[in-house]
């Protein structure tokens, strides 16, 4: 029976192919888990984590009412209307995150003429799945507002009966950030 | 002879190897994952460590009394903090109090226990510093001052994984504090100012904060330009609704390089900075605290 398996040519084919499959398998398997860096499911959390703490010290740096800076939230959005851009936030938020972060920055305001919550996108770009929001509320003056700003209180009545320009106006700055 | 049984060896031995070799990947694929394990649990250390320094103004106690300038109290029980109440706004005195602390390693460990990094299990080594908004791991930009970085404290990190890394962003609590050049313009009349640069820099902004206070003069306005004259203005406003606020030329002045950048400015006051020290953000100084665990 030995005598026979050690001259069989065909039995010994087989056994090496499997040799050969088990190598090449072991071989793919251990070049694969060192050439890739696992994403567990705790490592993502902790990078999420990180990313929206980044985003809210942002948020928190750029408020800053006591400041003539174009690029605080308080300025930029008080001149903010159809044909402004805030150019100097947006820089601003350019040169802070890092080059793999990109973002939308949301304004959440009340619109009275309409009596409901609006959203107007500061930027408005196509993100993925995988994305983290911070906010931050701010006061603003309503005399800060240029007048055709969407943001400003242009009526009266309201929860304080009469709207001057010093009602303070509440808006909730939306950073959505996600990696590119 | 019966072949049949060759069939059935080669079978054996196929799947003996191929259950070795599973074996040997299960037992192997856990030990990838130790270094993320170890960085996972570093990593609240990390963010609390980042948290204490730049939310909290420090406190120290000795049982019967106590205070937040713990740089005092360095034999009492203390808890190291930066800010001097707002959060994310470091106070520059305490920057320096914890430099000098450190004082070139030789309180490594006083600063290990005062952060808590000395668990019962295990204690952390740590590395301290502020680096620019652009820095990354592979290459570190320590913002700085007169050449030197402004806090940098602790062991070298390893380039090994396993270090948790944990970053706030943090403005100084002086805006001009750090700067290379800090001048100030006032004046009703008309004046040229030059000021002389070595490009790159971290920030380079003139502030008009006003008119000035002399009410008879006319409409501010302020013209900034590069080397000469003849080249063309990178500002050129008029009217106090485009004079007064911050211009951030930074940019400007690392890309075209100037040696001497000139601003004439009339009937304003505010301040001109230049600094190695972080970035302009927010009308304010800022830079990036990154705490490394391992």
């Amino acid at each position: 029976m030995q005598n026979s398996l050690l001259r069989c040519g065909k039995g010994q084919a087989f056994t090496l192919e499997g040799i050969v499959a088990a190598v090449m398998m072991l071989m793919v398997t251990y070049f694969l888990f060192h050439s890739t860096i696992i994403i567990s499911p705790l490592t993502g959390e902790s990078s999420d984590a990180q990313l929206k703490q980044l985003g809210l010290d942002v948020l928190t740096l750029l408020d800053n009412p006591d400041s003539e800076s174009n690029d605080t939230l308080q300025n930029a959005l008080a001149s903010l209307n159809e044909t402004t851009y805030p150019y100097g936030l947006i820089n601003t938020l350019n040169d802070a995150l890092p080059d793999n972060i990109d973002y939308n920055l949301n304004v959440i305001y009340y619109n009275v003429s309409e009596d409901e919550m609006y959203t107007y996108h500061v930027t408005n770009k196509a993100y993925t799945q995988d994305t983290v929001s911070a906010s931050r509320y701010i006061v603003v003056r309503n005399s800060a507002f240029v007048h055709d700003s969407p943001f400003l209180f242009n009526e009266s009545g309201g929860l304080e009966s009469s709207i001057d320009s010093e009602f303070p106006v509440v808006l909730e700055v939306k950073l959505i950030l996600w990696r590119v | 002879m019966d072949e049949f049984g060759k069939l059935g060896l080669d079978m054996v031995i196929g799947v003996s190897i191929f259950m070795l070799s599973f074996i040997f990947i299960a037992q192997y694929i856990p030990s990838v994952f130790v270094v993320e394990k170890g960085e996972i649990g570093s990593q609240p250390l990390a963010y609390r460590t980042a948290a204490l320094l730049t939310e909290d103004p420090g406190y120290w106690t000795n049982g019967s009394a106590n205070g937040t300038d713990w740089w005092n109290h360095t034999g009492d029980r203390i808890r190291i903090g930066l800010t001097s109440g707002e959060i994310n706004v470091v106070n520059i005195n305490r920057i320096q109090k914890l430099v000098n602390f450190y004082d070139n390693s030789s309180n490594y460990t006083a600063i290990q226990t005062a952060l808590g990094l000395t668990p019962p299990q295990k204690s952390f080594d740590y590395n301290i510093s502020l680096q620019a908004f652009t820095s990354n791991s592979s290459s570190p930009e320590y913002v700085t001052d007169n050449g030197e970085p402004i806090l940098l404290i602790g062991k070298p990190v390893p380039s090994y994984s396993g270090v948790a890394k944990y970053e706030r962003y943090v403005v100084y609590d002086n805006v001009t504090y750090y700067s290379d050049i800090s001048s100030k313009l006032d004046t009703p009349n008309t004046v040229t100012y030059s000021y002389s640069v070595s490009p790159p820099v971290r920030a380079f902004v003139i502030v008009t904060t006003g008119v000035n206070d002399n009410e008879t003069a006319t409409q501010p306005w302020m013209q900034v330009w590069f080397d000469s004259p003849s080249n063309p203005k990178i500002i050129d406003v008029s009217g106090e609704n485009e004079t007064i606020g911050s211009f951030d030329i930074t940019d400007e002045v690392n890309s075209q390089l100037p040696s001497t950048i000139y601003v004439k400015v009339h009937n304003v006051k505010g301040y001109v900075i230049q600094t190695q020290a972080g970035n302009y953000i927010g009308g304010r100084i800022g830079a990036k605290l990154v705490v490394a665990l391992w």
